[in-house]
């Protein structure tokens, strides 16, 4: 019975949908195709020459083979590094991004003005891709893994920040309210109302950061700051190309990896 | 008689440590071991960003205020980034479509097809972008279409596995009940399976479209064209008021497009 009845809604929706939008639909394509011609012209895209390039890439495939084993002992060090970077990179902006969320969500936050310039602030940190950070920051001081963190750090407290404060803002109004009729301090508040109710959010949305940060870590390299993505670039650039497929297979493993491991850490939180 | 106090739900418990088993003890031990490690190894300790400070001072001294007139100039590497985060948002939602289906074990057509094109897709998504992008840099040279082919091998890779996810947590009464009234299998799947997956589907592509414009910018960086290789050039050459000006551009461009995603989620979905 439960089936048939889902089986007529969908039906319904599909013929509904199908009668209300057909006029739409088109509109919709068409402004599709228009912009897809526009931005293809304006990025020479051009299939023939991916064609044409093909062979190229094939050769570059055929010299990278076999993957050289060899330096596997050589790559542990910047793999393990690119690991340490991306976990503190997505454990630091925790403690960071949490009072900034507090900040940021109109329903505990102290003044609207306050959530006004914390949203600001959250979303500039987010929007400046973390290999940006990374290379100003390089510049700034200097090579090596620390930038690297900081790099992650500034983009993740932006990401984090969001996910948290968009958690905040849908925790159940209720919940505050009572405790707030009770005379809780603010602190109480959140201490003992919000953040047990946003928790699962909260660790989800981090494990979520802590696979895009190991991810953006390996790549962190090639603005030199440190990693297996630094091993990769003076590969690539000396033309070691069996040993830059080393560093590929080995990111690839690790991020698969990283991937069940959050699979799992996440199926035991929620 | 004092009752011992119970852990209250919702309320964290008196005395967390108290409660930890053996196992917990050696786990807790263990990440505090690899937190330790991570610090030591990274080189991050409060002393080296207390002596990072007077350098981060300097940059943002000279990051601000930012060249204002710069930005004028900028206008035709802010399209160009639009442009490469459009039509690989375009041609990765086309591509990514055929090979869910291929990908999604409940609608796959054999076990042949369906684990080696798991496989493809995790190599794909497995590679950042722009790594993809220095490979792909061989093949059709430095230029903006690099880039769209980086980011729309990268994104097929992520955008058919989660439709794949999609498709598999499909319910499948309404496909049972078509079968049964005798639909064929694309029928089946055009009135039963689509209209489930499709809001999904849009909004992945356009999380997807917010995604490849923000990493268009870094693929500036290895040749790629567009706003990040001004904002490259500029950091390279110690320009941080330009490169601020360009950084405020670009905030200003994902805030807009963030808003469009927005307001298109609402109306489609």
């Amino acid at each position: 019975m439960a089936s048939a009845a889902t089986l007529d809604r969908t039906l319904g929706f599909v013929v509904a949908r199908r009668k209300a939008t057909w006029r739409q639909f088109l509109v919709v394509g068409a402004v599709l195709v228009g912009l897809a011609i526009w931005a293809a012209r304006g990025t020479e895209f051009d299939i023939p020459k991916l064609i044409e390039g093909l062979p190229k890439f094939w050769e570059l495939l055929g010299r990278m083979m076999p993957p050289d084993l060899s330096v596997l002992n050589k790559l542990m060090k910047p793999l393990l590094e690119t690991l340490e970077m991306a976990l503190l990179g997505t454990t630091i902006p925790i403690f960071l991004a949490l009072p900034l969320a507090f900040l940021a969500a109109v329903n505990v936050s102290p003044h609207p003005a306050v959530s006004a310039v914390a949203r600001i602030l959250i979303g500039g940190l987010r929007t400046v891709p973390e290999l940006v950070w990374a290379m100003i920051l390089v510049t700034a001081v200097g090579l090596g893994p620390f930038p690297g963190v900081l790099a992650l750090t500034l983009h993740t407290i932006g990401g984090l920040g969001k996910f948290y404060y968009e958690a905040i803002e849908a925790s159940s109004p209720g919940l505050i309210e009572a405790m707030q009729a009770t005379g809780a301090s603010r602190f109480k508040v959140i201490w003992f109302g919000v953040l047990p109710d946003i928790l699962p959010v909260m660790m989800s949305s981090t494990l979520f950061y802590w696979e895009y940060n190991n991810r953006a870590s390996t790549v962190l390299g090639l603005v030199g700051a440190g990693g297996i993505g630094l091993a990769l670039t003076h590969a690539m650039s000396d033309f070691r190309y069996p040993e830059a497929v080393t560093c590929l297979i080995l990111i690839v493993l690790i991020l698969v990896v990283i991937d069940r491991i959050s699979a799992y850490l996440r199926s035991k939180i929620i | 008689m004092v009752a011992t106090p119970r852990p209250v739900p919702g309320l964290p418990p008196t005395s967390a440590i108290s409660r930890l088993g053996p196992t917990q003890m050696i786990v807790a031990g263990i990440v505090a071991l690899l937190y330790w490690k991570s610090l030591n190894d990274t080189n991050v300790s409060f002393a080296e960003l207390v002596r990072g400070v007077p350098a981060i001072i300097e940059l943002l001294r000279q990051m601000f205020p930012p060249d204002w007139k710069y930005g004028l100039t900028l206008g035709k590497a802010v399209v160009e980034t639009l442009q490469i985060g459009i039509i690989a948002t375009l041609v990765a939602a086309v591509l990514a479509l055929p090979l869910a289906f291929l990908a999604a074990k409940n609608v796959s057509p054999h076990p042949v097809i369906y684990y080696p094109v798991r496989l493809v897709l995790t190599i794909f998504r497995g590679v950042s972008e722009l790594i993809w992008a220095l490979l792909v840099v061989v093949a059709v040279g430095l230029g903006p279409f690099a880039g769209v082919i980086a980011l729309v091998i990268y994104c097929v890779g992520v955008i058919a596995k989660l439709l794949a996810e999609a498709i598999e947590a499909v319910d499948p009464g309404p496909l049972e009940a078509m079968t049964a009234a005798g639909a064929s299998r694309w029928k089946v799947f055009l009135y039963g399976a689509w209209p489930q997956v499709m809001p999904l589907f849009l909004s992945y592509c356009l999380y997807y479209w917010d995604h490849n414009t923000r990493s268009a910018v870094v693929l500036g960086f290895v040749g790629a064209g567009g706003i990040g290789y001004t904002l490259f050039f500029d950091i390279s050459a110690y320009h941080f008021e330009k490169a601020t000006m360009a950084m405020i551009i670009l905030i200003a461009m994902i805030v807009i497009i963030d808003r469009i995603c927005l307001y298109l989620r609402k109306k489609v979905i």
